[in-house]
């Protein structure tokens, strides 16, 4: 079965090259004109996914694709204060080789931007699971320190943090290695199982975010299970040399950033470059004391003493654009080094909390974390379709630092670094999209990829490992245009190995004699293999109505760190303990869409039900650690469980300038063996935020944009054993943003305050909650976007 | 659509659905008597026997105990707070752990054990408790002042002087150390190292000479490593004629 598949597969691919050898191109040219009068429409996008041919049309609403190669192409439009639009246009000698578009006045903002770089290719009409996009402009004006700060605004989705630096995106109560964070292509790969394991990416980097919510493993793979963050690759800028310049200040903890980007093309090729540089201290707490189990503790200067960090980040890209295809070679690092509060590692700090007189540097404990990535992502341009072959290798290392101490009788250690994991990745995927074929549209793919962990310090958590994983996919999607209904459904069967070594450590006597090693992890040798299949539906029963439902049936190969950790993770205070028999996690999932969209109001309800048989999770068992240091063993278990939630989203324009946005979303989850929650479940939230926008220009003033958001968080009791109940809390933000004419030059400007009241609340998701310790005060914020032109386009 | 927004209503109805007899009541320490007292703090003598009492509680069953004795020196603490600076290290390594297979509602368990005779500082004992159902009761720590007569006893003072327990100098000087080591068993050697504070290597020692008698008086002892800035560590060990090791130490600051 497998082996039909794959010969099916390799078919289809080759048939796909074969053709490619007599490539003929074509050109689409037409006009966009406003649906209300006919008028035309300047300036609007209209671009091809397959061929990055892309147009603006001119003074009287025409454009000229060029370089189509025949076949059925995926047309979007996308125009300010228009609705998004897109649909197949057939090219080729036997078709007129011309359409006109007419667009919809809208006043919601660019809510269905074509979204058209994540694998399934399809805008949001088609796409059956929910999705969301958060733009460059969104990205950039947020004034939020880490990516997963910038996404927690959007309805469904959380952060998982520890302090203000360390922050890994949550959906639907989901993280770490049930997300996929897709960046240049990849899957990041960064021992995200932990749960104080930030995301190793530049806050500044992504030009372009899609989330995707719900089961997505058909497309991306296992870790897919809970949804997919997948950051667009580098775009191929405009002709010409030009860049930005963005700096970012928090005054809360003096977060200082500063990003400068480069890009230029000239005919095919490009070139782009990033660098972000970072740094922030101890962040003030709207407190003067903590609470924590039982007494009371002072917060000297109202300061979380070591939560300081820096960080910096470079990226380069390379690429050739031409009508044959696009090829992007990137290079990428990360380097992040991060204070944490002394309490959260436990046994022993040997430090204190006392005011150490400088709240800038970053002491003991501490996370250094260095992520290197090269990547090539390839689209090529066949007569049916097009091929996308994105690979590369990444390396992550992690430190873990702790002032050294003695374990027991073992002698002292000579080195700060107790953990010292390196994670080295490489992953290929190789993917076919053809044409629509009558009403049908195919994507067939295979993907492979090879891990290696190698570990050094002091103590002992994870051995070291390889592993390789391959799979094979087949996607469809049925167009019937008739009842306007898009049908799709997908296979994909998957084959993963893992290898880990055996780890023995060293016993002393009470003479502080070496007396032998003890083994404390064997050598594990697994297979897994799985079949997952779903299937979509996404319906327009009449303009303005979008009913969407899913049906999946995913899984997940357990993470190395489940079957193989044993030892105590300073981050979480416990002996954590895999355990080397875990079967696959499965999941049966389902999840529903309503949209309603007019001119002025734009409402979406979206719930969703899992079912997951074999459910992994860290489980507090009745025993103790026998290490010296250790207390209580959290095992990797697996259970039956359940997530099961919803998202209302509701945006709505009184009138034109006035933008009144509101989401509240909610996930309860439960094991069924005990009916307790999942630790870190997501408490009940609710956002509220009303904008005022205006083009009027005074002065050097060229428009601006005020307003305010209220976010509210329910209490959250639905706790695992042993984890803290949160009770609810609020806070109020404010901004005023604005185009700023200098000559010549415009400036971004966006002055923020966050925690206007100062509020003191705890935050659930956080690993300081469990000190007792209260989240961020009062923050004013000031972001600033200098663009610029080196050299202009001739056109 | 009616179907549609039937499949809708029954999912959420079922989510809502619990199971509600799970037992999440924590178990309780109720004290921990060291030699039958209850204190957050206890001095003992070295080489002394003492014994621990620890009663527990839960209200369905109870599992595991254990009982944990480790180093205090550093200054660390198990309630997420510090008091102050890591004290002076602790002479002698000690360390115990045992594990309690526990059942029924109550239970008290008690241990004896025996103060190594070759230590001095202090040490934590923490209890901890968890139920038949992985329920972890709120830790129970006290402090262990371990006094030692054998060793021998340091009265020391610096040029540059101590404050608060640090001596503070310029990048790449010198400085004296006075006072006097003494021991009733007679002194047999000793020296003087200096410790990188991040890594604990010994960077710099230098060998007392004449350690002998009862009484050793350092006169003028002269330190001089070459030191970039930051912190170090300086300690005087000196061993009796019984084979006990003392030790005094203090931070060194280099600006």
């Amino acid at each position: 079965m497998r082996i039909r598949a794959v010969v099916l597969l390799l078919a289809l691919l080759s048939f796909g090259i074969k053709a490619s050898a007599q490539l003929i191109l074509f050109e689409l040219s037409g006009s966009v004109l406003n649906k209300a009068n006919n008028e035309p429409i300047v300036g609007a996008l209209v671009a091809t996914h397959e061929s990055n041919a892309a147009a603006y049309t001119d003074s009287t609403g025409k454009f000229v694709l060029l370089g189509l190669s025949a076949g059925i192409h995926h047309v979007h439009v996308e125009m300010i204060g228009f609705k998004a639009f897109a649909d197949y246009v057939s090219v080729g000698e036997n078709s007129d080789n011309y359409i006109v578009f007419y667009l919809e006045e809208s006043d919601i903002e660019l809510k269905q931007v074509v979204i058209e770089s994540e694998v399934s290719k399809a805008d949001y009409i088609h796409h059956s699971l929910d999705l969301m996009v958060l733009s460059k402009d969104d990205l950039q004006s947020s004034g939020a320190m880490t990516i997963s700060q910038k996404l927690s605004r959007l309805p469904g989705v959380n952060q998982l943090q520890t302090g203000v630096g360390i922050s890994k995106p949550v959906i639907r109560g989901m993280s770490g290695t049930r997300i996929l964070v897709s960046d240049l292509g990849l899957k990041q790969e960064g021992q995200q199982w932990g749960s104080d394991h930030g995301l190793e990416l530049d806050p500044f980097g992504a030009e372009k975010i899609e989330v995707i919510k719900g089961p997505s493993t058909l497309l991306y793979g296992s870790d897919a299970l809970g949804g997919v963050i997948r950051i667009q690759t580098p775009s191929i800028p405009d002709e010409g040399l030009s860049g930005e310049n963005a700096t970012l200040f928090r005054s809360n903890n003096n977060y200082l950033a500063n990003s400068i980007s480069l890009n230029g093309k000239k005919g095919k090729w490009f070139g782009k470059m990033r660098g972000t540089w970072a740094e922030y201290g101890d962040y003030k707490v709207p407190a003067k004391s903590f609470t924590y189990l039982n007494r009371t503790l002072p917060i000297e200067n109202q300061r979380l003493k070591n939560t300081s960090g820096r960080d910096f980040h470079y990226q380069m890209t390379g690429g050739f654009a031409s009508e044959r295809g696009v090829t992007k070679l990137t290079w990428s690092h990360f380097h992040q080094r991060n204070g944490l509060f002394p309490g959260i590692v436990g046994v022993p700090t040997g430090s204190n909390f006392a005011d150490d007189g400088d709240n800038k540097n970053v002491d003991l404990p501490q996370q250094n974390v260095d992520h290197y990535k090269l990547a090539i992502n390839s689209s090529i341009n066949l007569s049916k379709g097009w091929l996308q072959f994105d690979a590369g290798v990444q390396r992550n290392e992690r430190k873990e630092l702790i002032r050294p101490h003695r374990e027991g009788y073992a002698p002292l250690p000579d080195s700060p670094v107790a953990h010292h994991l390196t994670l080295t990745t490489a992953q290929a995927y190789l993917r076919w999209h053809s044409h629509r074929i009558g009403a049908w549209r195919f994507i067939p793919g295979v993907s492979a990829s090879y891990q290696m962990n190698t570990r050094s310090g002091w103590e002992f958590l994870l051995p070291e490992y390889h592993s390789f994983n391959a799979a094979g996919f087949l996607f469809a999607e049925y167009n019937d245009e008739q009842r306007k209904m898009i049908w799709n459904l997908g296979i994909r069967g998957d084959y993963g190995r893992l290898q880990s070594n055996a780890f023995s450590i060293a016993q002393y006597n009470s003479n502080e004699e070496l007396i032998g090693f003890t083994e404390r992890v064997s050598a594990v040798s697994r297979m897994f293999s799985s079949f997952s299949g779903g299937a979509g539906w996404s319906w327009i029963p009449r303009s303005g109505w979008n009913l969407k439902a899913n049906l999946a049936r995913s899984f997940r190969i357990p993470n190395p760190a489940e079957l193989l950790i044993n030892g105590i993770h300073h981050g979480t205070f416990r002996h954590e303990m895999g355990d080397s028999s875990l079967k696959n996690e499965t999941g049966y999932q389902v999840d529903f869409t309503l949209l309603y969209e007019r001119k002025n109001v734009y409402l979406k309800f979206t719930p969703f039900f899992n079912f997951f048989q074999n459910y992994i999770y860290l489980r507090p068992t009745a025993n103790f650690s026998t290490l010296p240091d250790g207390g209580q063993v959290y095992q990797y278990s697996q259970n039956d469980a359940i997530f099961s939630g919803a998202e209302v989203y509701m945006e709505w324009h009184p009138i034109e300038k006035l933008h009144v946005e509101m989401g509240l979303d909610g996930v309860k989850t439960y094991t069924l063996n005990t009916g307790l929650a999942l630790p870190f479940s997501p408490p009940i939230r609710t956002r509220l935020s009303i904008v005022y926008e205006t083009e009027c220009s005074f002065g050097i003033i060229k428009g601006y944009e005020f307003g305010s958001t209220y976010l509210g968080w329910s209490d959250q009791k639905d706790v695992d054993r042993n984890e803290l109940r949160t009770n609810g809390a609020f806070t109020f933000d404010f901004f005023f943003k604005s185009k700023i004419g200098l000559g010549r030059q415009e400036v971004s400007l966006m002055l923020s305050a966050n925690n206007v009241l100062d509020r003191y609340y705890l935050n659930h998701l956080s690993a300081y909650r469990q000190l007792n310790l209260p989240e961020q005060g009062r923050n004013f914020a000031i972001s600033l976007n200098v663009p610029f032109n080196i050299k202009k386009s001739k056109h | 659509m009616k179907k549609v927004l039937f499949v809708i209503v029954a999912v959420v109805a079922l989510a809502s659905c619990k199971k509600d007899s799970e037992d999440t009541t924590k178990p309780i320490i109720n004290f921990v008597k060291i030699d039958g007292v209850v204190a957050d703090e206890h001095e003992m003598n070295a080489g002394e026997t003492f014994t621990i009492e620890v009663s527990c509680s839960d209200n369905e069953s109870l599992n595991q105990l254990k009982v944990n004795i480790h180093g205090a020196d550093d200054g660390h603490t198990h309630d997420g707070s510090s008091t102050g600076e890591a004290e002076a290290p602790n002479i002698g390594v000690w360390s115990e752990t045992q594990i309690f297979n526990l059942s029924g509602t109550t239970n008290t368990q008690t241990l004896t054990l025996e103060i190594p005779a070759v230590v001095a500082g202090h040490w934590h004992v923490e209890a901890m408790l968890i139920d038949e159902q992985g329920n972890e009761a709120v830790e129970y720590v006290t402090t262990l002042h371990v006094l030692n007569t054998y060793l021998p006893v340091f009265a020391i003072t610096s040029d540059p002087a101590i404050v608060d327990g640090v001596i503070t100098i310029s990048a790449g000087a010198s400085f004296n150390l006075m006072g006097t080591i003494s021991d009733t068993d007679g002194l047999g050697y000793g020296h003087c190292e200096i410790r990188d504070g991040l890594t604990g290597d010994v960077i710099w020692t230098q060998t007392m000479s004449s350690v002998m008698g009862t009484v050793y008086d350092l006169g003028t002892f002269l330190v001089d490593p070459v030191l970039t800035a930051g912190n170090y560590q300086i300690f005087l060990k000196a061993t009796d004629d019984l084979g006990y090791q003392g030790e005094w130490s203090a931070d060194l600051v280099v600006e």
